[in-house]
């Protein structure tokens, strides 16, 4: 068990290993990597530079000073070599997010250091990740079971039909219709945010407040990665129900009840588990979309702003993180799998 | 395909819904690649190859669903009445008779040519009611040092003098309606407003003022000088099947254009997905060892990069075209199809009849073209219809954030472009609502098409 864990996690660790490797090298290439360091340089130039200028009173030394200062310190961050040569170092730079003050992006406390910014908006995303995906989890799950005890019938055609064409539409669209209908038109819910302004006082209002204005997005969220959880309970519980061992259970007399929950449902645990792991992708991507149109303030809609502004330091650290999130919760899910398969416990 | 697979396609309804659409996609993009020029990218981002039409208006029917009579975009050009040398007066009428007014007035001259002083064109809007609004007064540019007469002006492009705020017309249109009528004015009113409004008896509010309207340009230059002609737009309080867009584009034709350019990512991408996939799935599952594992491994890596985020960093980096996008969408989205085709092969290689093929010599390109790749046709055909949706909407959300190709209108573009000029929370429905039904719509046909081919792909079908 710990062998076959310790196979994925070491897989999983490549994957994010590649991706920073893919990113530092075309940042390399294309010049970016300069350009972000020469950015921390002069960030770092004009903090010591008023200390300087209380010390050396002469302008012409001051500027002397600045200039060898400033050579010290593009030595000591590796300008002064090719890109190539300073690929490991970037790449801790990246792994620490190190990476220099995003332009306009500010977090709630008005610190314009990459870190602070991402470590307000981390919460908020795996809030609205987490929350669409366990509903959409157990109403797959649930949706799927119904179905596969209709199998064959005009329902469970129906929303097989809708559950597989689901994948295929732009969820953010989806996102912007429930928006004019039910922001513009009908006025039920925010039009985007997290929180009203001002924010309630207390804690029990404001939670409610975080819950109305988290409803559409997580319904936006839910109506695309439903569709596909519904389809993969579906089969993998009708599979499971065709096995010989379900017809033993129900030759024995058996009653229904146990034969669902201990003969078909305990066995296609560990698939559905696989279901969620391959939502999981998709439903981290619709979150960065879905963000986006709903002003969430979370990484989607970090990621958007700094797109728009060209912050090329928080695009790196936020690609960075959303691989980051990705594996970590990838890993998660293989523990729970190994949990519930039996077989590989042992 | 041979004629059974045909009948198992339609013999299921998604299938039938998948051929269907996917026809109609087919027809309406050729259509398209055969009417629109197919630079139509250049003229989409020229502003003002669409000066003239209104901004941001609403589809023409979303007006008769309403129940209002929308005035309609239309040129009038103006007929000579008088013509003598160096004075002419032209002029055209037409009748106003809907309930809201045009969006803009433009006057529009082409050609003044003079011999020596710039002549003037004064144009007057004469209402039903009688009140002649001065609407432009154009005095061309005088000689330029080493111009020779005839001298010619807004040859090349005709002038265009928009009738807004703040001008002439509307000021004296404004100091009229407070002189005849008595209406208080807020100075908030738009244009067209005052140009085409009275005051409704009963409620004081302006509203159109309805009847026959005169244009009258009046030509004032020496012996010789000519102008060209003078037309006047009136710009549609709605327009088209579709309506226009912040900077005036019919997205009628955007949408349309967009077609081709989906069905082309989708199908471009998903072919190349597919043979790539198909290719190291074969090659891994047929020669097994050191082949087999290195792909493996790589497939493994691949496949669990998270696709948008790596997608939106290449794209912010490298600022690609749709070539390059489809091409890093490819580079992601191989390892699936290469994992599930190396167990297929695996399957299908220790078959007798790919065994006799070997055992009398064949090539093992012989063996893999003619005996293996037969096998796994249907199911790459499949794949390559399921494939599609997701390449076009990777397309489309990629252009949602912005990181879109901004030489080629796609639908996620123009959608793009109406959430960020806040069509959402203006009521711009008719700019966002049909280019995501458009995706939904393409998605839709690919995934019907996919699931109706499922019976031909799955490996219980294939063996009856």
């Amino acid at each position: 068990m710990f062998r076959w864990l310790a196979v994925r996690a070491a897989s999983l660790l490549l994957v994010l290993l590649t991706v920073l490797f893919l990113m530092v090298v075309v940042l390399g290439a294309t010049g970016y990597s300069d350009r972000i360091l020469q950015a921390i340089v002069s960030e770092q130039l004009r903090a010591l530079r008023e200390g300087l200028a209380q010390r050396i009173k002469d302008p012409e030394e001051l500027e002397r000073a600045l200039a060898e200062l400033k050579g010290e310190m593009e030595r000591a961050v590796g300008l002064d070599r090719p890109w190539y040569s300073r690929i490991p170092e970037t790449v801790l730079r990246v792994m620490t997010l190190d990476l220099g003050l995003a332009r306009s992006a500010r977090s709630s406390t008005g610190s314009n250091r990459i870190v602070d910014i991402l470590a307000e908006r981390i919460p908020n995303t795996v809030i609205l990740v987490t929350t669409s995906l366990l509903i959409s989890a157990a109403l797959g799950l649930a949706v799927g079971a119904w179905l596969a005890r209709r199998a064959g019938s005009r329902v469970d055609r129906a929303i097989t039909y809708v559950s597989a064409v689901s994948n295929a539409l732009p969820s953010w669209w989806i996102g912007i219709v429930l928006l004019i209908v039910f922001a513009y038109q009908l006025r039920l819910f925010p039009s985007g945010g997290m929180l009203s302004s001002p924010p309630p006082e207390d804690w029990f209002s404001r939670g409610i407040d975080v819950l109305w204005h988290a409803f559409l997005p997580v319904l936006t969220l839910v109506a695309i990665s439903t569709g596909p959880s519904i389809y993969a309970s579906r089969s993998m519980l009708l599979n499971v129900a065709q096995e010989d061992f379900v017809s033993v259970a129900r030759a024995k007399g058996l009653p229904e009840r146990a034969i669902s929950w201990r003969h078909v449902l305990r066995p296609a645990a560990p698939p559905i588990v696989t279901g969620l792991i391959l939502a999981l992708p998709a439903s981290l991507g619709g979150a960065i979309l879905t963000e986006t149109v709903f002003n969430w303030p979370g990484m989607g809609r970090l990621y958007y702003n700094a797109v728009l502004t060209g912050d090329e330091g928080l695009v790196v650290a936020l690609t960075y993180l959303y691989t980051l999130m990705y594996v970590v919760a990838r890993f998660a899910l293989e523990v729970i799998y190994v949990y519930l398969d039996p077989r590989i416990r042992v | 395909m041979e004629e059974s697979a045909w009948r198992v396609l339609l013999g299921t309804w998604p299938g039938r819904v998948g051929v269907a659409l996917i026809a109609a996609l087919a027809l309406v993009s050729a259509g398209v690649l055969l009417l629109l020029p197919l630079d139509f990218g250049r003229v989409w981002n020229d502003p003002s190859a669409w000066a003239d039409l209104p901004k941001a208006a609403p589809p023409e029917w979303s007006a008769y669903l309403l129940g209002v009579r929308p005035s309609l975009q239309r040129e009038i050009e103006l007929e000579p009445v008088v013509r003598g040398d160096g004075y002419e007066v032209l002029e055209a009428t037409f009748a106003l008779e809907s309930d809201l007014p045009p969006s803009h007035l433009i006057v529009k001259v082409r050609s003044v040519s003079f011999q020596r002083d710039p002549p003037a064109l004064l144009i007057d809007l004469i209402r039903p009611d009688g009140i002649a609004v001065p609407v432009a007064r154009i005095s061309p540019p005088g000689p330029r040092a080493g111009e020779s007469p005839p001298f010619l002006r807004y040859a090349e492009r005709p002038l265009r003098v928009e009738v807004g705020p703040g001008s002439e017309g509307v000021a004296y249109m404004s100091r009229e309606l407070a002189a005849r009528y008595g209406v208080q004015l807020s100075g908030t009113e738009q244009p067209s407003h005052l140009l085409f409004g009275a005051p409704d008896p009963s409620s004081g509010r302006l509203v159109v003022l309805r009847g026959r309207y005169a244009v009258r340009a009046a030509f004032y230059g020496s012996e010789g000088d000519r102008v060209g002609s003078v037309s006047v737009v009136l710009g549609g309080s709605h327009y088209g099947l579709m309506g226009t867009d912040g900077v005036g584009r019919d997205l009628m034709l955007g949408l349309l254009y967009g077609f081709p350019v989906a069905l082309g990512i989708g199908l471009f991408a998903s072919v190349l997905v597919t043979s790539i996939g198909a290719l190291l799935g074969l090659l891994s599952g047929y020669y097994r060892g050191a082949v087999e594992a290195v792909i493996q491994r790589a497939a493994d890596v691949v496949a669990n990069v998270p696709l948008l985020p790596l997608l939106i960093f290449l794209s912010f980096v490298l600022r690609p075209s749709v070539i390059t996008i489809m091409a890093l969408l490819v580079a992601f989205s191989w390892p699936g199809l290469a994992i599930v085709i190396r167990s297929m092969v695996l399957q299908i290689t220790p078959l007798p009849f790919v065994e006799a093929s070997r055992a009398m010599g064949s090539s093992d390109l012989r063996v893999m073209l003619l005996h293996v790749l037969p096998q796994l046709a249907p199911y790459l055909l499949a794949q390559t219809v399921f494939f599609a949706p997701s390449a076009i909407l990777a397309e489309a959300g990629l252009s949602f954030l912005g990181l879109g190709d901004p030489t080629i209108p796609t639908w996620g573009q123009i959608l793009e472009l109406g959430f960020r000029t806040g069509a959402v929370f203006t009521g711009y429905w008719w700019w966002v609502i049909p280019p995501g039904l458009l995706l939904a719509l393409t998605g839709i046909a690919f995934a019907s098409l996919a699931m109706g081919l499922e019976p031909l792909a799955s490996p219980k079908m294939r063996r009856q």
